[in-house]
């Protein structure tokens, strides 16, 4: 069977890291291309982080790493607090500058749906700027996309405002291109990620002992500096790859994008409130992650280590 | 020990009239004050359903003030009320013809009376959209600290019913519920989603109907329209809103509550009449720079089904 073409991206981050580390090492997957984009850090700082993980990661030079937005689509850059120095902590990965494509992200994406052919697939775990840029710049693209996995939003709480998570929150006019396109789109929020803590102790037990030391350095390097907490993006991507990790409704989600205390939030349509209040079917049903299994988490941790083992 | 005295502020309404039953059936509390406001009808309806409901149980010592038929700002909306409360705000039971009539006085005057005649601090109990108390608070500073508390129904901390938003109390006017939450008095917010943890199931009824009295049968005509609209999105179980704001003044340990700064979403394409409460722990609340924000509102996060449903039980059961 041919393997199923994606597009990751990203704006590396302590979980994007593993993120990437997970999808680039399963086999249903061909990674085409790594798109950068302001959130845990600056562009600058992403993208070199991007470039470092590749190298880390010995990523095919077939795979097109490519720079996105340097701001957000209107919103003011603000930026999350809580990867450190870095963007990685306080780790800094060298990488080959001159690998960076020099086509803008959105373009690479435009280029990779057509060559995919209806195929491509979207993972997006940063805000959703460089995704909001190429369905605005391409009003064909939805078409030509397969789906959107996003992590981002939530049906409780959320972290940058009480009820917006920080990637949909930071750019919110861009979710809403996103989640409105018309293109499939599953949604793995904060709802779902306290369940699959992962302490450094407990990834390095998943770790085989032949794992690429540098590999093994870095990974328990940046557990130890997010001291267990979930890794957001990682569990996204989990999702794509273990049918049963996750469990999913299909749900009405809108985006808020014109209160001032609201802004970002991801309002589900968890009581079908438009179908009985207003005798309207919630058009843009988005599959929304409901809850999710650890044990099947830790699973493919140990999985995924075992190709990084060169 | 001397009861406490409640006005109720209340759009009957189905659960309106089992929460004016408990507060009836309760040794605890002294129904000072009923007054009415538009909502799951209009006020004209909700009005004589409120009427209706004192008449039954023999309680037309108490005086009904009708209160506001609009909101703050803009007409109201009938339809939300009608699709789950029926035509007159209170399908099902039939009574007999109206004798009582509200007092001809306005809703928000009769508020400020029996504050002003009563020794110990008054609760407001508002069971509906908060149009009367907004217009006291604005009309009557002089009596805000003379109010204990606000044990109120309506909000949502997440889901919202009327819209995937917003809870259909502070739908109707988000802006007097900002008044009221800006108020300073203390509340305890029962919102759309806490009353969801209070469990009524087709046992509960069946026992309700067994006890052969006036509440019982009441009760029962009214489960057989309240129950509509849950069955229709598929729910096994049914929540009676409003009777948790008076369970409350009962037996507050019934629930557990998160002390934090609520604020009204006023503008919202897919928010506006959202409560929106900062449940975030306070780690994340700092590092996010909301810390400041005073802490205005007794969130309601938990409440004990077995307990609330008892409770419910008994008053149905010893009101005769």
């Amino acid at each position: 069977m041919s393997k199923r073409p994606v597009l990751f991206d990203s704006d590396p981050g302590v979980d994007d890291f593993f993120a990437w580390m997970l999808l680039q090492g399963a086999d249903q997957f061909e990674l085409k291309a790594v798109t950068t984009v302001p959130g845990n850090a600056t562009l600058d700082v992403v993208t070199r982080n991007a470039l470092g993980i590749a190298r880390l990661f010995h990523t095919p030079d077939s795979v097109r790493i490519a720079a996105g937005s340097p701001r957000h689509m209107l919103r003011p850059l603000e930026l999350c607090d809580v990867h450190g120095p870095t963007g990685l902590g306080t780790l800094e990965l060298e990488g080959d500058k001159d690998r960076l494509d020099k086509k803008h992200a959105w373009d690479v994406l435009y280029e990779e749906a057509v060559k995919a052919q209806g195929q491509l697939e979207i993972v997006a775990v940063g805000p959703l700027t460089n995704l909001g840029i190429a369905f605005f710049k391409y009003p064909e693209l939805p078409g030509m996309i397969k789906q959107i996995t996003v992590m981002g939003g939530s049906t409780g709480i959320g972290n940058m405002t009480p009820f917006g998570e920080a990637n949909i929150a930071h750019d919110p006019h861009a979710a809403s291109i996103v989640f409105s396109c018309g293109v499939p789109v599953t949604m793995v929020g904060l709802n779902v990620i306290a369940p699959c803590r992962m302490t450094k102790e407990q990834m390095e037990e998943l770790m085989p002992d032949d794992l690429n030391p540098e590999v093994r350095r870095v990974c328990l390097n940046l557990a130890e500096f997010r001291r267990g907490i979930p890794l957001c993006d990682a569990i996204t991507v989990a999702s794509l790859l273990d049918e049963e990790f996750a469990e999913f409704q299909e749900l009405g989600v809108d985006i808020e994008t014109r209160s001032p205390i609201s802004e970002g939030m991801t309002v589900v349509d968890m009581m079908k409130s438009k179908q009985f209040f207003a005798d309207e079917d919630a058009p843009n049903k988005v599959r929304v992650a409901m809850s999710t299994n650890p044990q099947r988490y830790f699973a493919l941790f140990r999985e995924m280590f075992r190709h990084y083992c060169h | 020990m001397s009861r406490i005295p409640v006005i109720i502020d209340t759009d009957p309404g189905h659960d309106d009239a089992f929460a004016i039953m408990m507060a009836l059936a309760s040794d605890k509390l002294e129904v000072k004050a009923v007054t009415t406001v538009c909502g799951n009808s209009t006020v004209e309806n909700t009005t004589k359903n409120a009427l209706n409901i004192l008449s039954l149980f023999d309680r037309t010592d108490i005086p009904v003030a009708m209160g506001r038929g609009d909101p703050m700002l803009g007409k109201l909306d009938r339809n939300g009320g009608k699709r789950v409360h029926g035509e007159s705000g209170l399908e099902g039971p039939v009574f007999p013809p109206l004798q009582a009539k509200p007092v001809d006085m306005n809703a928000v005057d009769l508020i400020a009376k029996v504050v002003k005649e009563s020794e110990q601090k008054v609760v407001l109990a508002p069971l509906g959209p908060l149009c009367n108390i907004a217009a006291f608070v604005l009309s009557y500073p002089e009596l805000l600290d003379r109010i204990e508390m606000i044990s109120m129904m309506g909000g949502n901390t997440f889901w919202g019913n009327v819209t995937p938003g917003a809870e259909y109390n502070i739908y109707v006017d988000p802006e007097s519920a900002q008044v009221v939450f800006q108020s300073g008095i203390p509340i305890v917010m029962h919102s759309i989603n806490s009353v969801h943890l209070g469990k009524v199931s087709d046992k509960d009824i069946e026992q309700w109907r067994s006890f052969h009295n006036k509440a019982g049968k009441f009760a029962d005509e009214m489960m057989e329209i309240y129950t509509i609209y849950p069955k229709k999105i598929g729910s096994k179980f049914y929540r009676i809103c409003d009777a948790h704001a008076i369970a409350y003044l009962i037996d507050p340990s019934i629930f557990t509550t998160v002390l934090t700064h609520v604020e009204v979403d006023l503008c919202g394409q897919f928010t506006r009449g959202r409560t929106v409460a900062d449940l975030r722990d306070k780690a994340t609340k700092k590092l996010n720079g909301a810390a400041d924000k005073p802490d205005n509102c007794h969130v309601v996060t938990d409440v004990d089904s077995d307990r609330f449903v008892a409770l419910l039980t008994e008053s149905i059961r010893t009101l005769g």
